[in-house]
């Protein structure tokens, strides 16, 4: 139980998947001009991360591992995450109208967000049992939306600030995606372990 | 029903002709990373137990009940090196908490508690602080002592000068060796009796 | 279009990097010193170049529903390729890119090119474009950790795998190590996106568009 609370804290703060480890920056611009947005698209990848994080697990487990071919990782890891993603989105248009409506455009785009075949590889690497897995993706797509959310809301401000011309769009949200970054530092020396009693 | 079956074998094709090249590929650089990755370890173990002429690891069964002990989860491997049949000391792989995470360490030590050796393998320190662990002036800091008692650092009463402004980095690399002294003790080694 | 035009565009008028901002997490993540840059650019321009050309083969023959899982196999395979020559003989290179080489995989870039070029042209124009975006990615890296790499370090040009320790600017103590961080990362590129749109707009004023 501690060891998930360790890892919950680590990968959604401490190494935080947009802030710290930089990954899924062109989704995390393209997709926060406005709150309403941004937690749409959080909802998606929290979902799609989790669901990623066991399905790659079984597949490295059941049939990487065994037949000896860590090699083909990337090929096959990317193909489920493909696969999963449509299947989500067909499910879900099925099933809830409502939860489509909201998250329908975003699904399509999740494949390419390097988050989710990034917290796959992260498992891997790290060694997780298929909780810890499914726990690690949850927290990585937890602390990508606290990430995209914060940063929706000091754009929607921004628009009322007068940037000059050529700071305008991309370069003036890149620096201020830095000074956030900045700010996530500060968990850096944060001792998860001792926090949790472990 | 004929249009699925057709995407369905495009797709299959594509796969296998995928897979098959990748098999190649990797039959051909695996051969190179196996080599290079345990030629690593060997230069790695030669360096921090220059007494040693042979390294023999401690089986996983072994490695297992060592670790059954909450204190020794950290320890990920165990090599004993030998001299002319006698143990001269062992090599073990830890894991210490440092500042931003685990440090990773190789440690050489002989059966009188000395330190002979240390090599930080990974770590996730502050570059320009925490990160100087890495570096030959402080490593040389821990070899050649131990012995009769554990190290600690200098803001700890001990004999370790710490790294100003990395405290608990410096803390954290103390902490990896003194696992690796209860470890030649709990292993029976100390004292230089063979098991 | 011609294939030296096909070439040309991905340096300069359509640079990914600077022109388009696709692939950014790469950029920012390895642009720590100018030989990872390059290193991974060249990567990318590998797999670039690889996948337009087999994508640019098959174009015919591959049914528009299943396009992209049938372009991400391909693209998937040359990186793997990448990945595990590289581990071969660049192992020091390939520690320090890490996860960041089996996600050029999902590089918004490498599918980009492929659905908007490789698809629709033969294969001699998709090399050259292929050639030509992945050039100019790396010119980008390039260009981004020759600032962050002196910065940050204090060393120019170190490249531990040609056993090259680089040149010393000035001492470790003077470097701001926060420039190797995320946060220098992210203000340095902003603030270089920032110039080069000066530079563009500056130039588009002078014609009078």
């Amino acid at each position: 139980m501690r060891q998930l609370l360790v890892i919950l804290f680590s990968q959604a703060l401490v190494n935080n998947f947009m802030l710290s480890r930089i990954l899924g920056t062109c989704p995390f611009i393209g997709v926060s001009q406005q709150v309403e947005t941004a937690t749409g698209m959080s909802l998606a990848v929290v979902f799609v991360m989790t669901v990623a994080s066991a399905i790659t697990w079984l597949v490295q487990n059941f049939i990487l591992n065994p037949l000896n071919m860590v090699y083909l990782q990337t090929v096959s890891f990317i193909l489920v995450i493909a696969a999963l993603v449509q299947l989500i989105e067909m499910v879900i248009r099925k099933s809830s109208p409502s939860l489509y409506r909201a998250l329908g455009i975003y699904l399509p785009l999740i494949t390419t967000n390097c988050a989710v075949l990034g917290v796959a590889i992260i498992n891997y690497q790290a060694n997780y049992t298929l909780l810890e897995s499914a726990v690690s993706g949850a927290a990585g797509g937890l602390g990508w939306a606290l990430a995209i959310i914060l940063f929706a809301a000091i754009r929607e401000r921004q628009r009322l600030a007068p940037v000059p011309r050529a700071m305008q769009g991309f370069p003036i949200a890149l620096v201020t995606t830095g000074l956030l970054a900045m700010a996530f530092l500060g968990f850096s020396g944060f001792d998860v372990a001792r926090f949790v009693g472990l | 029903m004929r249009d699925v079956l057709k995407l369905g074998l495009v797709l299959m094709v594509i796969c296998a002709v995928s897979g098959g090249l990748l098999a190649y590929v990797h039959g051909v650089t695996s051969e190179i990373i196996d080599e290079r990755k345990a030629q690593e370890v060997a230069d790695a173990m030669r360096v921090v137990l220059p007494a040693a002429e042979s390294f023999e690891k401690l089986s996983d069964d072994e490695l297992a009940s060592i670790k059954a002990d909450p204190k020794f989860v950290d320890v990920d491997e165990v090599y004993e090196g030998a001299h002319d049949g006698s143990l001269v000391g062992i090599v073990a792989k830890v894991q210490s908490p440092g500042y931003g995470g685990k440090i990773s360490l190789l440690v050489g030590m002989d059966p009188d508690l000395t330190v002979t050796g240390l090599q930080v393998l990974g770590h996730s320190e502050t570059p320009g602080l925490g990160a100087n662990i890495a570096k030959p002036e402080f490593i040389s800091e821990f070899i050649g002592r131990g012995g009769s008692h554990p190290l600690a650092v200098d803001k700890d009463g001990g004999e370790i000068s710490a790294i100003s402004g990395a405290t608990i980095s410096s803390r954290g690399m103390g902490k990896g060796v003194n696992l690796v002294r209860d470890l030649v003790n709990a292993l029976g080694i100390a004292g230089g009796v063979g098991r | 279009m011609s294939p030296l035009t096909a070439f040309t565009n991905g340096i300069y008028k359509e640079n990914p990097i600077f022109r388009l901002v696709l692939g950014l997490c790469p950029t920012i993540a390895v642009s720590l010193a100018v030989s990872n840059g390059i290193g991974m650019g060249l990567a990318a321009t590998f797999v670039l170049v690889g996948s337009n050309l087999i994508i640019s083969l098959l174009r015919k023959l591959i049914p528009s529903e299943i396009r992209i899982p049938c372009f991400i196999v391909v693209i998937a395979t040359f990186v793997t390729i990448v990945d595990l020559t590289m581990e071969a003989y660049l192992p020091q290179l390939h520690q320090v890119l890490g996860v960041f080489v089996p996600l050029i995989v999902v590089n918004c870039i490498i599918l980009a090119r492929a659905e908007a070029f490789a698809s629709k042209n033969g294969p001699g124009a998709s090399i050259m474009d292929g050639l030509g975006m992945g050039l100019g990615f790396t010119l980008a890296l390039a260009a981004i950790s020759i600032i962050r790499e002196p910065l940050g370090t204090g060393v120019i040009f170190a490249a531990p795998d040609l056993g090259f320790d680089g040149i010393r600017l000035f001492p470790a103590e003077y470097a701001a190590s926060v420039v190797t961080q995320p946060v220098g990362g992210f203000i340095i590129f902003g603030l270089l996106l920032g110039l080069v749109n000066l530079i563009t707009m500056k130039k588009n004023d002078k014609h009078g568009c």
